[in-house]
């Protein structure tokens, strides 16, 4: 049995042990998994809050010891944060991130992607969010050309050598047609 | 934070694709749909939230103004939306405009009721015969003798002969018909001031 030891050594009444895909135990202060929505819902189910409920391990099958481990690292540094709240009306994107996240994010893509996985499984929002705008920075200001290469999609369209503009290949999903070039078939001159 | 493999973006669930294009702008929106097929699906919705700020914009504001509508498939154009365009150029081929309904474009022209902007119209029609419904309305027939160099934007265009209307403010145009690709169209050209 692994176990992680957060900061403050999790006791008996306030831990859940969770168990990764590959059979890997963690013990998780209950103070950590407020984070994790789908946790949270969980041990509210179970009463795992309750000191006089017995608490039986949370198999994870989704996620994997090392995924298991980044994941509590996140929760960790996030345990005193404030609870993460929805974006406002006000919010506005911003690609700049504290240097933290920067360190712990700079991970193979392949990881990221299934962190990202991860996050969404047990719905750690604050997490999910970060990782989408970390995403998000490195389609923002590229051409399709480069988005593809970015995110490794073949073209399945053609585009206008002129413009790189996709050609509309089937005519009955133009919607509505309109366009504001000239005519085709275009009047000849008389 | 660059890294050289790939991140396979499409092969997350929706829920996590819509969050990273929340994040992005409506011009990388449009780039993004230009990828492949998938994406210009999966943006779609996106995208369209977008056309409801610029359709805004475009009611609100009065911008930007669209001054040059083709459309080619335009069986869905109705009279009134044919009425409501305000373009300096209307090309429309495969229409279900009728030929009443065209007379009756054209006397709200002659009548400054509509179009005030339009100076070249460019709309598939039936038959010949279809002219006599269509021009039931003041006009002049010019001897097809007669060879006048109009303008389509500032292509000069001589036309030889045409029907003449005109507008309560004195505005000319001349409607012609042209056989383009195996089909018969009715062009207008407004005479302008040059």
């Amino acid at each position: 049995m692994s176990c992680e030891e957060p900061t403050t050594s999790p006791t008996p009444e306030n831990n859940i042990t969770v168990v990764s895909s590959d059979g890997k135990e963690f013990l998780l202060d209950l103070k950590l998994t407020e984070q994790s929505e789908t946790l949270a819902r969980l041990i509210s189910n179970f009463e795992y809050d309750r000191t006089d409920v017995k608490k039986d391990p949370v198999p994870l099958g989704n996620i994997t010891s090392a995924q298991m481990q980044k994941i509590i690292e996140w929760l960790q540094h996030h345990r005193y944060y404030p609870k993460w709240e929805q974006n406002d009306i006000h919010y506005s994107t911003s690609f700049t991130f504290e240097t933290w996240v920067e360190e712990y994010l700079n991970i193979p893509n392949n990881e990221m992607f299934e962190l990202l996985n991860a996050a969404n499984y047990l719905n750690i929002p604050r997490l999910f969010s970060t990782i989408c705008r970390i995403m998000a920075s490195r389609i923002t200001g590229k051409s399709a050309e480069q988005i593809r290469t970015v995110l490794n999609i073949k073209t399945d369209v053609k585009n206008d050598v002129y413009t790189g503009i996709p050609i509309q290949e089937d005519s009955s999903s133009s919607e509505d047609g309109m366009s504001e070039i000239s005519l085709s078939p275009s009047p000849p001159p008389i | 934070m660059e890294n050289t493999s790939k991140f396979p973006l499409l092969h997350l669930p929706i829920l996590a694709i819509k969050e990273v294009l929340s994040e992005v702008t409506p011009l990388d929106l449009i780039n993004f749909s230009m990828v492949s097929r998938k994406t210009r699906l999966i943006a779609q919705d996106p995208v369209t939230e977008f056309k409801k700020y610029v359709e805004y914009a475009m009611e609100v504001f009065n911008w930007p103004t669209v001054k040059r509508l083709n459309i080619e498939k335009s069986t869905f154009v109705t009279f009134d939306q044919l009425s409501s365009f305000n373009c300096v150029s209307i090309h429309l081929s495969q229409t279900s405009i009728s030929d009443k309904e065209l007379n009756q474009f054209f006397k709200n022209w002659t009548t400054s009721k509509s179009n005030l902007n339009l100076q070249d119209l460019f709309i598939g029609i039936k038959d010949l015969e279809s002219l006599e419904t269509i021009f039931d309305l003041p006009h002049e027939v010019v001897d097809p003798g007669t060879v006048r160099t109009l303008h389509r934007g500032n292509h000069p265009i001589p036309v030889s002969g045409g029907i003449d209307i005109k507008r309560d403010d004195g505005t000319v145009a001349t409607c012609y018909t042209q056989v383009c690709i195996g089909s018969l169209y009715l062009a207008m050209l407004v005479h302008l001031k040059l």
